[in-house]
């Protein structure tokens, strides 16, 4: 069974539905990355598929890149606004974060930061560095944009800024993205279907 | 859907332990960068390629208020018990207890226990940049949080599964207080977060709980415990100005629109012109109602002399007599090339609850034989206004706050004796 693949932009993964084979989609050449974890059970309530609104528009969760860091784990759902544009949805401890902009960075941006101080960053304002973490491994489900261009080797970085606005930025040595957005609780992006969480935590 | 097994959460991973081989629950499944085994202690974490390995072994607390798996419902949810940590602050040795409550959609909150006290905390996106030892962080709605200690802890006992490694670091940490809310600042290498938390009453605890729960014993007093008088600091300062505006209003509204002062006798006496006289009766005058306060003005002409006036106020209608009496002394000069006076060439004295009537006065008059004055002034005005009841209001209304203010410093004084940073300087 062949892969579906959203018309979007240069980057993409895909999770063969028969064989659960991942396939990373770069400058037209289809590879299967390395490193891979195996997909694995998170107890995310966010399942792809399902569909949402932030900020008065819907989206579709159309993939799942999950991010295993040497201190923690965080999972980059990737999303398919009702316009057809790509977005994300960063899951991560309590939070759930929207992106609401994606930029691309001078990957210095790592050295400049420094974790616990509030910086100025260019096109986004001051924001307090609360996190930065190496990229361990990834697992990968269904079809969207990485957020990420190359995740082996690479850094997570998360800001906090007023009026529960945020970002992450994902850095390596060559690029860095940096993807700005905002802080929801989970009620509020009335997803559908959910996971049933009748007696999950008594079995 | 793709990604996950089904529709609803699955149960608990089992997962074998690699030295005794059996089996503990992870309710978090892959979610989980570590875990401690439930039976042997030893603790196996997740490198970056998730690969679980042994690390050490830790052992467990004798006896955790709560074990593994205790459902926890807090709001409209059900948050269940993943882990535990005993903590050992590094400097006074002092430790306690963290529970770590997991729901897939509330995320993760921290039960946190101290000598019977405990506060329910979670991650907050406060930031504030905090460079060595602030001491003063403004936390906006929730007011202003004093630091309260400055610490490193490592880790004594642990059991569960852990949505982070345990192992390696000692963060830095401070916590502030504004209670019944506490700010932590954790730093690490990886981490620089902010968790807020709230004291939580034994009561309210065991109203999460399905199954009755024997609680440890509260000691002493927790920093972010509220004085148990149930009353806000800025609550009592807001009604105590409250109650007294109001008082002072009703006083200005009486005098302004009930209270009307009337001049009902004014008469002048002219002693020096017949100095054997020492008793006058004045004319009759009205008292127009009931209950009314009257003020007897006594003024004279003295002059580094003195006149003492005894009088008798004489209800004619009832016989009823009211006894007072008011000196006016006014002593002037020049000392030392500087000129000062002392006294007053007039005394009021207030006369209350007379009744509707008419009345005369006597007046029998004492002066200074050396040097008598030669003219004295009696006016009497009725329904005056009392300011002498609205102090005693005033006094009486801040008997409960002054009470209050003075249980709770000693409460706080209290609260703060094992603070480093107390503001209560004998302490130190």
């Amino acid at each position: 069974m062949q892969p579906t693949e959203h018309a979007l932009r240069d980057l993409f993964y895909y999770t063969c539905r028969s064989c659960a084979e991942v396939f990373i989609h770069y400058d037209s050449r289809p590879t299967v990355p390395e490193a891979l974890f195996k997909l694995v059970e998170t107890c995310s309530p966010v399942a792809i598929g399902s569909r949402g609104k932030a900020g008065g528009r819907a989206f579709e969760v159309s993939g799942t890149a999950t991010l295993f860091q040497e201190r923690g784990m965080i999972l980059v759902h990737a999303l398919v606004w009702e316009d057809v544009l790509p977005g994300f949805l960063i899951e991560d401890g309590s939070n759930f974060f929207v992106v609401d902009a994606v930029q691309s960075l001078d990957p210095t941006l790592f050295k400049k930061t420094g974790l616990g101080k509030i910086r100025e960053i260019a096109a986004f304002g001051k924001a307090y560095c609360y996190s930065m973490d190496k990229i361990g491994c990834i697992a990968l489900s269904g079809t969207g944009k990485l957020a990420f261009p190359k995740y082996s080797q690479s850094v997570c970085c998360s800001f906090y800024k007023e009026n529960d606005k945020g970002a992450y930025a994902f850095i390596s040595k060559s690029e860095a993205s940096f993807l700005s957005g905002k802080f929801y609780n989970f009620g509020v992006l009335q997803l559908s279907p959910q996971r049933s969480l009748h007696d999950w935590n008594t079995r | 859907m793709i990604g996950i097994h089904d529709n609803g959460y699955p149960p608990p991973l089992m997962l074998a332990c690699d030295q005794c081989g059996r089996e503990s629950k992870l309710y978090t499944h892959y979610r989980a960068m570590s875990f401690c085994c439930v039976h042997c202690g030893a603790y196996h974490e997740y490198n970056e390629k998730r690969s679980l390995k042994i690390k050490q072994v830790i052992t467990r607390a004798k006896e955790p208020t709560f074990s593994i798996g205790t459902v926890f419902h807090i709001g409209n949810q059900d948050f269940v018990l993943i882990n535990y940590l005993v903590k050992e602050e590094t400097a006074y040795h002092t430790s306690w207890t963290e529970y770590t409550l997991f729901h897939p959609e509330g995320g993760n909150l921290t039960l946190s226990e101290s000598d019977g006290h405990y506060n329910l905390v979670r991650p907050s996106r406060f930031f504030e940049n905090v460079s060595g030892v602030s001491r003063n962080v403004d936390f906006g709605e929730k007011g202003i949080f004093q630091l309260y200690s400055k610490y490193r802890y490592k880790i004594r006992h642990a059991e569960g599964e852990f949505l982070f490694p345990i192992s390696g670091e000692l963060p830095t940490c401070n916590d502030y207080v504004n209670p019944p809310y506490i700010l932590t600042y954790e730093r690490g290498s990886y981490e620089a977060v902010w968790y807020e938390g709230e004291y939580v009453s034994h009561s309210t605890l065991k109203s999460w709980l399905r199954v009755p729960v024997v609680l440890p014993k509260s000691e002493g007093i927790s920093p972010s415990q509220p004085c148990p008088d149930g009353i806000g600091r800025g609550s009592l300062s807001r009604l105590t100005v409250i109650a007294v505006a109001i008082l002072v209003g009703i006083q200005v509204l009486l005098s302004a629109f009930v209270n009307k002062p009337a001049t009902v006798s004014a008469h002048r006496y002219f002693p020096s012109e017949q100095p054997t006289q020492k008793t006058y009766v004045s004319p009759s005058f009205e008292i127009s109602s009931d209950h009314v306060a009257a003020d007897v003005i006594l003024g004279a002409d003295v002059d580094n002399n003195w006149l003492e006036a005894d009088f008798s106020l004489v209800n004619e209608t009832t016989g009823d007599q009211y006894y007072f009496g008011g000196v006016a002394e006014y002593y002037a000069g020049i000392e030392d090339g500087e000129s000062w006076s002392e006294g007053s060439r007039e005394a009021t004295i207030t006369v209350e609850n007379l009744s509707k009537g008419r009345y005369h006065y006597n007046i029998d008059l004492t002066m200074d034989p050396a040097k008598p004055v030669q003219r004295v002034d009696v006016t009497v005005i009725q329904d005056v206004v009392l300011s002498r009841n609205l102090w005693a209001a005033v006094f009486c209304l801040l008997i409960f706050p002054v009470y209050i203010y003075l249980r709770r410093k000693n409460f706080e004084r209290r609260q703060w004796s094992n603070s480093d940073y107390s503001p209560y300087r004998d302490n130190n």
